[in-house]
């Protein structure tokens, strides 16, 4: 039969299938045969590597540039191949020994073998993490061990077959194999033919009942024929197809920045078993916000080594979605582990809002927050966030004319300015003050019993990572802990900061919104305006919002919300019904640190493109997105329950409460919709 | 039901097609900042990548030594 070239998968495992009768032994090539690879070109996993031992010799006090290691292992494993040349008739590297000559050259007197260790297990990292196994052709390699075929994987590659058996293990399909052998053990490759006498010779086989399958046509094919074997060469025109597309992505992007987020949206991409059909929400998760997660989550952990953040606070609820995204991006991101620890944090701003009041009392800051929501009208909705006894109250109140219902914003019928500053008079009452204080001090006691069990006062500076959009939990936690001489520095990492009312930043205390910062023009960005609910309920964990601090006996306990009544059921429907979504966004972050780790860029770099998506998707997404994505339920029990008075409070309708039809049928709905937020951010 | 990687080598849901329109969009009505954008000549080539590559690279594939050595002739001329 002599070596035959085949143009599909298919053909070739129904070629392979209909000659299985006449072979015992089946080797196989693996690298673009058993396994493809995500990236065109795989010397690109030796920049994160070359980074990753930058950083290693930066930590031993060594300066070097990661494109100078990449010269120097280049040139440490061409003169080990002249090396081999001179021996054998292929020119193979062998990884660990050109690597440890690079470490031994690099790191001098510092050199240790675990870190050869954890350079290996880095690449190794980074190569499983750009390899897929071909699905259909591992199928058939089952096939062929359950029939007792011999099965043997031949590769010619500087990895020894120690490192190949720990990528063909951790893919599943080692177990069928005899054996793996690399050209890196022995110097004897398939190039030169001289692979095939070896294995011939070691697994004394019969060249007849002997067929090898790969992708090369001179070592997989007209070396294996000259070895005298059969061989089926496969020349997959959708894997070329695949990897000339990824090719363009990756060198537009280096001249073209709006390139560089889908390019790393390219490379997060499943292939083969990973492929299969998913829900829309599932899409939505994995191909819209996870990137948008990823970039906030690299953003932070690179912010954090810069200002020498030792502990970062994911604040619930949202924050549970950021931590499972930090966790699963960050390993393959930032391999020298220097990074803060990281913790859950369970607060609201309704569990907060009390215990903040215990040093400093009600701020006319507190009351513009409690005001804010439209549903907020007068003193009861005050006590009701602030967790206040308004019996208790009533006196002071009292001495300023006010009533527990006198309305006090100029949305409600029946708003008299007087009023308004009656309530300023009243915040400026000593004995108004006290009783606030008497009142909010067991919540604040229970919350240091809180944070001191979480080692909130053990660190220096804390990152404290939430959603949005005012900051409010981040303001309230902060005045709550600034008394404290122990108070860390905190630095707040918003996904998008809208600023309502202004944050007082100080020296202590910074926030900043990442993918969207109102202090930042971009109107892209804030098109997270038109469905800010959206990213809320993608992000929620799926546990009751927090309502308080209770001092126990020993120390504190955590008071969640009832999920019995009509909201909590509401928002378990709501909860359930965006899991796919929120499954798309974690299955996404492990992907994320893989290809952004090899493509070596930071969000600054996906931001044209992370604009892109907001836009594309917020303000001009499809009717079927809206359909899709649109929440059914939010909870906020921050807001309160009455109607703002009049057309002039009414919130302005938004593109995503429009009808399923008048988004399929009118044309410029989507433009009249931006044409108005374009005035109101320029407005604002 | 979708796959996330469709038969096209494109985003579901993204398709580059889409990102062309916005683009386009973007030059009449201010969306936002793409820094420059897609550039005129890779949006063509990934454009006919996308959508006429599975049939080209189809052909194309079983002469592709020649396609080859021809590529590397132009490159030669031209440079």
């Amino acid at each position: 039969m002599g070596w035959e070239k085949i143009y599909s998968l298919e053909k070739l495992i129904s070629k392979g299938r209909s000659l299985q009768e006449r072979y015992d032994v089946f080797s196989f090539d693996l690298f673009d045969t058993l396994f493809i690879r995500r990236i065109h070109d795989p010397d690109l996993i030796k920049h994160p590597v070359a980074r990753y031992i930058a950083n290693l010799a930066r930590q031993h006090g060594i300066s070097k540039s990661w494109e100078f290691i990449q010269k120097r292992r280049d040139e440490i494993e061409q003169h080990q191949r002249m090396e081999t040349a001179q021996k054998f008739a292929d020119h193979e590297a062998c990884y660990p020994v050109f690597m440890e000559r690079l470490l031994r050259e690099l790191f001098s007197s510092a050199y240790d073998p675990n870190l050869l260790e954890k350079v290996t297990s880095y690449e190794l990292d980074m190569e499983q993490a750009m390899l897929v196994p071909r699905s259909r052709l591992i199928e058939w390699l089952e096939e062929l061990h359950g029939l007792g075929k011999r099965i043997l994987i031949i590769s010619d590659i500087y990895l020894p077959a120690a490192h190949l058996k720990r990528l063909t293990e951790r893919a599943g399909f080692q177990k069928y194999a005899e054996d793996l052998i690399s050209s890196a053990d022995t110097y004897l490759a398939k190039a030169s033919g001289e692979g095939f006498r070896l294995v011939e010779d070691k697994f004394q086989l019969d060249k007849d009942r002997w067929i090898h399958i790969g992708d090369n046509p001179i070592s997989d094919g007209l070396r294996a024929h000259e070895a005298g074997l059969n061989a089926l060469v496969i020349h997959d025109p959708g894997e070329k197809h695949r990897k000339a597309i990824m090719k363009r992505y990756i060198n537009y992007a280096k001249g073209k920045p709006f390139y560089r987020g889908r390019a790393l949206q390219q490379l997060m991409l499943p292939h083969e078993g990973e492929n299969v059909e998913r829900s829309e929400l599932y899409l939505e998760g994995y191909n819209f916000l996870g990137p948008l997660m990823g970039g906030l989550v690299q953003e932070i952990a690179e912010q954090s080594r810069e200002r020498n953040i030792t502990k970062l606070f994911f604040l619930s609820r949202e924050g549970y979605t950021f931590k499972k995204v930090w966790e699963k991006s960050t390993p393959l991101l930032f391999p020298d582990q220097e990074l803060p620890e990281t913790e859950y944090l369970y607060v609201s701003r309704m569990a907060l809002a009390g215990a903040s009041c215990a040093h400093e009392g009600l701020t006319r800051s507190d009351i513009s927050i409690a005001f804010l929501p439209p549903g907020n009208r007068d003193f009861r909705d005050v006590a009701r966030i602030f967790q206040l006894d308004i019996e208790k109250l009533l006196p002071h109140l009292d001495r300023y004319q006010l009533y527990p219902d006198t309305c006090l914003t100029p949305r409600h019928t029946g708003f008299n300015k007087q009023h308004q500053l009656q309530l300023m008079e009243l915040l400026d009452d000593q004995s108004f003050q006290e009783e606030i204080k008497v009142q909010t001090e067991p919540a604040n006691r229970a919350l240091m019993h809180y944070l001191e069990s979480v080692d909130f006062f053990s660190h220096e500076r804390v990152g404290i990572i939430d959603i949005g959009w005012l900051g409010t939990i981040q303001r309230f936690l902060y005045n709550s802990v600034k008394h404290r001489e122990d108070c860390p520095v905190f630095h707040g990492y918003l996904f998008a900061a809208t600023r309502g009312v202004e944050y007082p930043a100080d020296n202590k205390n910074d926030i900043s919104g990442v993918i969207y910062d109102r202090n930042r023009f971009d109107l892209a960005a804030s098109t997270i305006l038109y469905a800010r609910d959206v990213f809320e309920e993608a992000c929620r964990a799926p546990h009751p919002t927090l309502n308080g601090y209770d001092l126990t006996e020993d120390g504190f306990s955590l008071r969640f919300r009832t999920e019995r009544d009509e909201i909590g059921q509401a928002e378990k429907e709501q909860d359930n019904y965006f899991a796919p979504l929120q499954e798309g966004i974690i299955d996404a972050a492990e992907r994320y640190g893989a290809a952004s780790a090899l493509l070596g860029r930071s969000m600054a770099d996906y931001r044209p493109w992370f604009n892109y998506c907001l836009a594309t998707k917020l303000a001009f997404p499809t009717s079927r997105e809206v359909a899709t994505i649109r929440h059914k339920h939010h909870l906020d029990d921050f807001h309160g329950a009455h109607t703002p008075d009049g057309a002039k409070h009414k919130t302005p309708r938004q593109l995503w409460d429009a009808s399923r039809l008048n988004l399929c049928l009118n044309p410029f709905l989507r433009i009249r919709f931006f044409w108005r937020h374009i005035k109101d951010v320029v407005r604002n | 039901m979708k796959r996330l990687f469709t038969q096209t080598y494109d985003i579901a849901g993204n398709s580059f097609l889409r990102v062309v329109k916005l683009c386009a969009l973007n030059k009449v009505l201010p969306i936002g900042n793409f820094k420059h954008g897609i550039g005129m000549r890779p949006a063509v080539v990934l454009l006919l990548l996308h959508y006429l590559g599975k049939p080209l690279f189809r052909v194309t594939i079983k002469y592709e030594q020649q396609l080859h050595r021809i590529y590397q002739r132009l490159k030669k001329r031209s440079s």
